[in-house]
């Protein structure tokens, strides 16, 4: 199995870590023998040279298309985020103190769940500090975490996001919630557009993957037209490591009082901005005299109209790849064998390309 | 060009190339003087031409204006009518955009200053245009490196644009108001390279890639969505500025002048579905069988200003509180073989080939240029929301090139202080003028003088909505009538862009807008 990276680096203990990793690799696992699908492995480009492999990354606006509301609707209803960014407001009276996007999956925490109430509550703290988050606000009424099995913790856990105030954005956030903005969604929607469609053009591959791909969204067309782009030019691509979409930066322009300040230089920006945990967090710090574009900053959403994210995807001539990566070997012995193979062994498996 | 400044021994002292002004493209370009120099002030001259008049070269000119941050970026962008041609023909050239992000010197880039080069298969042009914004004077200042010798020319400015009666020859031909112009301003941008429809040819390492997209300026590919982010700012400010320039307060120097936006087409962005034809004729002819592959939805903008009166989206607009117009958003669905038909049946193509855009239903709508303008006056407290509404809700079914909406302007008074003198003076003229039923007048004072002027405009696009839903259901003659009436009306809406005296340069090529053909 690949060694897959812990995003947020706070994977702890180690058992959270193989959970994550496990939960990864079925879904790698299920859409490389997807058929016909140019998605594989990330074990296939191990052995391929760095001058034959490229990652690229394809962006999008956190602002969410399909939501037909104002601003101020947007900020209360998480429901209507959906474009794998979420956000909390904080307030001081009417003033806007303080934004908090999040692209931190809620799988990433449910690996932790599994481990122990104890592992989740710590993995909450090292994002929120001083959340002191109780057995009901994290998994509901009525269930005792240390007598329960992983699974049910997990599913717990999950169910009662929603309801949870360190993550519902009463007292905090740490992962998205919206069922469409998770690690399966973005699994499927990649591995589905990945299977060449010579019927349609690359810029219409969403509206045939069903219920995969939302035409409406930012993200969704922009990663399926570019998978399917790729997987036109004969080449195998997969979802790089790590897995997951990161702040790209902030557009627009913002001034301190008057002064022009460039929020994506993390260094000099008076601290308005602060991005975190491999950039699946970035916080707005709404700093006196702070504008965009000429005007306050009065809502979440009129910062992520400006927000760009990003995800990653590796990919590499088939003819560079592994046989067994191959549109055509989804259901290879060899395939499987890469598959189960220990993380060291799997570079081993595909040979000299 | 080097100046002769004097003779020193036996020698010739040469200065330094100079800054030259052209008026336009017919005007002989002349020396600035240094005091004309200095009194620009955007980032363009600040970082590049006044400390490196003579300078050529665009890797240094990026170099120039990028500075040492490593956090500063540079951004390409490319747009073009053949942007789905990856073929090289004789001639082939595509048009770049390139911004910046990022502080150099304290001077911020974004969305400050941008070049504009022609790009071919295996380079790009020596000639540069490009713009600068001076906030301090509430201006872009635009630039243009041409001739032999290449040199530098300062090439005008956007000040009184939105007023001048003589364009010929100038940047202001296209930067109609002034400002930047992205006519596809957002999604999903049918000429541009953009995530929605992808110039794989020009993409660093693809199997088809032209020679110069594996040049390291190549490598800053970026989608259309970002330069929708540094347009959408840029007139932001430019709006500002400009409202500064003609209001204190509430009290406004020039109604007219400011409030043209509301009344008339200053400017048009361009709309489309999100939908493929699969009709587009280039690189290649459209088969017979073609057809979109998914159903076709119409946008809301071709109905009305949607954007405008049910405000929010990406722009944020503040809106007139009137959501019904969003529900115009999914009123029209057309099947693949409904909208092959019209496109077939109505004759659709250009100058030398049958066929559709790129998009479906590609056609121009209220740009953000002028949207901005409403939305600002709006937050200022200039004009009331009523007043807003009861001026779009005349000729509602022509968000754009609307002369009966357009002629109601005459209306406004040169100078008022906030909306209750507005809306009062216009009444008044409009009283004055007793005007005969069925005319824009008539209408615009019945719904001013309403009780409940935003409450008549809903009932009317209310109206509006089930009128067209009643053709579409009508059954299938119904509805292929009301079809082809809507695509015709689509149709016609880009020939007026095309036709319009002061519009007309922005249809930059015969490729941009599919039309009626023999």
């Amino acid at each position: 199995m690949f060694d897959y990276t812990d995003p947020g680096g706070t994977l702890r203990p180690k058992a959270a870590l193989t959970n994550y990793r496990n939960l990864l690799h079925a879904q790698y696992r299920q859409f490389a023998t997807q058929a016909r699908s140019a998605f594989t492995l990330l074990e296939a480009f191990q052995t391929v040279k760095p001058a034959k492999k490229s990652t690229a990354t394809v962006d999008w606006l956190a602002f969410p298309k399909t939501a037909t509301a104002t601003f101020a609707q947007i900020d209360a209803n998480r429901q209507l985020q959906d474009e794998y960014v979420e956000w909390r407001v904080e307030r001081t009276a009417s003033r806007i103190t303080r934004i908090t996007f999040c692209t931190d999956f809620r799988e990433y925490y449910e690996a932790i769940a599994m481990v122990s109430k104890a592992a989740l509550v710590t993995a909450i703290q090292r994002v929120i500090p001083g959340a002191n988050p109780a057995n009901a606000q994290l998994f509901g009424a009525g269930f005792n975490p240390d007598t329960a099995t992983a699974e049910a913790r997990a599913f717990r856990f999950r169910n009662n996001l929603a309801n949870n105030p360190w993550n519902n954005g009463t007292r905090g956030i740490f992962c998205l919630t919206v069922g469409v903005n998770s690690i399966p969604a973005l699994f499927s929607l990649t591995g589905f557009a990945a299977v060449p469609n010579a019927a349609v053009p690359a810029g219409s591959i969403c509206a045939t993957l069903g219920g995969n791909c939302v035409p409406g969204r930012n993200s969704d067309p922009s990663i399926a037209t570019a998978v399917q782009t790729l997987a036109k030019q004969a080449r195998g691509l997969s979802l790089a490591d790590p897995v997951g979409i990161q702040a790209a930066r902030l557009d627009g322009v913002w001034q301190v009082n008057g002064t022009d300040v460039d929020p994506n230089d993390l260094t000099a920006n008076q601290g308005i901005w602060r991005v975190s945990r491999g950039g699946r967090r970035a916080v707005l710090n709404n700093v006196a005299g702070l504008t965009l574009d000429g005007a306050p900053v009065t809502s979440g959403a009129q910062v992520a109209a400006v927000f760009k994210v990003q995800a990653a995807v590796i990919s590499a001539l088939e003819a560079d790849l592994p046989d067994w990566a191959r549109i055509g070997q989804e259901t290879s012995q060899r395939l499987q064998d890469a598959a189960n193979a220990p993380a060291a062994a799997a570079a081993r498996a595909g040979g000299t390309p | 060009m080097l100046r002769i400044v004097g003779v020193l021994g036996a020698g010739l002292v040469l200065a330094q190339p100079t800054l030259r002004r052209q008026d336009s493209d017919q005007s002989v370009p002349v020396p600035m003087t240094p005091a004309e120099i200095a009194s620009l002030g955007d980032p363009f001259v600040r970082l590049v031409l006044r400390p490196n008049p003579a300078v050529t070269s665009l890797d240094q000119i990026d170099q120039l204006i990028l500075g040492p941050s490593t956090a500063n970026r540079r951004l390409l962008f490319i747009v073009s009518e053949q942007i789905a041609d990856p073929a090289i023909r004789p001639g082939s050239t595509r048009r770049t955009v390139t911004a910046f992000s990022g502080l150099n010197s304290g001077i911020r880039l974004n969305p400050n200053v941008m070049l504009s080069v022609d790009l071919h298969p295996s380079g790009f042009s020596p000639v540069i245009e490009s713009w600068g914004w001076d906030d301090a004077a509430r201006r872009y200042n635009f630039y243009r490196l041409d001739g032999e010798p290449l040199t530098w020319k300062f090439r005008g400015s956007s000040l009184d644009a939105d007023i001048a009666r003589d364009r010929s020859g100038k940047c202001i031909r296209c930067h109609i108001s002034g400002a930047p112009v992205m006519k596809e301003l957002l999604l999903p941008w049918n000429n541009w390279h953009s995530p929605r429809s992808i110039a794989d040819y020009l993409t660093p390492g693809a199997p088809n890639a032209w020679p110069v997209a594996n040049t390291p300026r190549l490598g800053n590919l970026a989608s259309a969505e970002d330069l929708m982010n540094f347009v959408i700012s840029a007139i932001r400010r430019f709006t500002t500025r400009r409202i500064e320039a003609l209001a204190n307060g509430t009290a406004v120097s020039n109604g007219p002048r400011l409030l043209a936006p509301l009344f008339s087409t200053t400017e048009y962005n361009i709309a489309s579905a999100e939908q493929l034809t699969n009709l587009h004729p280039i690189p290649n002819p459209v088969p017979n069988q073609a057809a979109p592959p998914v159903a076709i939805d119409v946008p809301d903008v071709f109905f009305l200003n949607a954007n405008q009166f049910a405000g929010a989206g990406i722009t944020g607009y503040q809106g007139l509180g009137l959501p019904e117009a969003r529900k115009f958003d999914t009123l029209v669905k057309i099947t693949p073989a409904e909208y092959r038909s019209l496109v077939r049946d109505i004759r659709t193509g250009f100058p030398d080939r049958r066929g559709d855009a790129n998009f479906a239903w590609f056609v121009p709508e209220a740009s953000h240029a002028d949207n901005e303008m409403i939305d600002q006056i709006l937050r200022r407290g200039i004009i009331s929301r009523e007043f807003a509404a009861s001026v779009l809700a005349v000729d509602i079914e022509n968000p754009v090139f609307s002369p009966r909406r357009a002629r109601l302007l005459g209306l406004v008074p040169q100078s008022f202080n906030g909306p209750a003198a507005l809306t009062k003076a216009v009444l008044d003229r409009l009283n004055a003028l007793n005007p005969q039923p069925n005319t824009p007048e008539a209408d615009f004072r019945t719904l001013l003088s309403s009780a409940d002027p935003a409450g008549a405009v809903r009932a009317r696009i209310t109206a509006y909505h089930a009128r067209v839903q009643a053709q579409l259901n009508g059954g299938p003659a119904a509805r292929r009538n009301e079809l082809r009436r809507l695509y015709r009306l689509m149709l016609d809406r880009r020939l007026l862009a095309g036709n319009d005296a002061i519009l007309r340069p922005l249809v930059e090529s015969p490729l941009l807008f599919p039309r009626r053909v023999q």
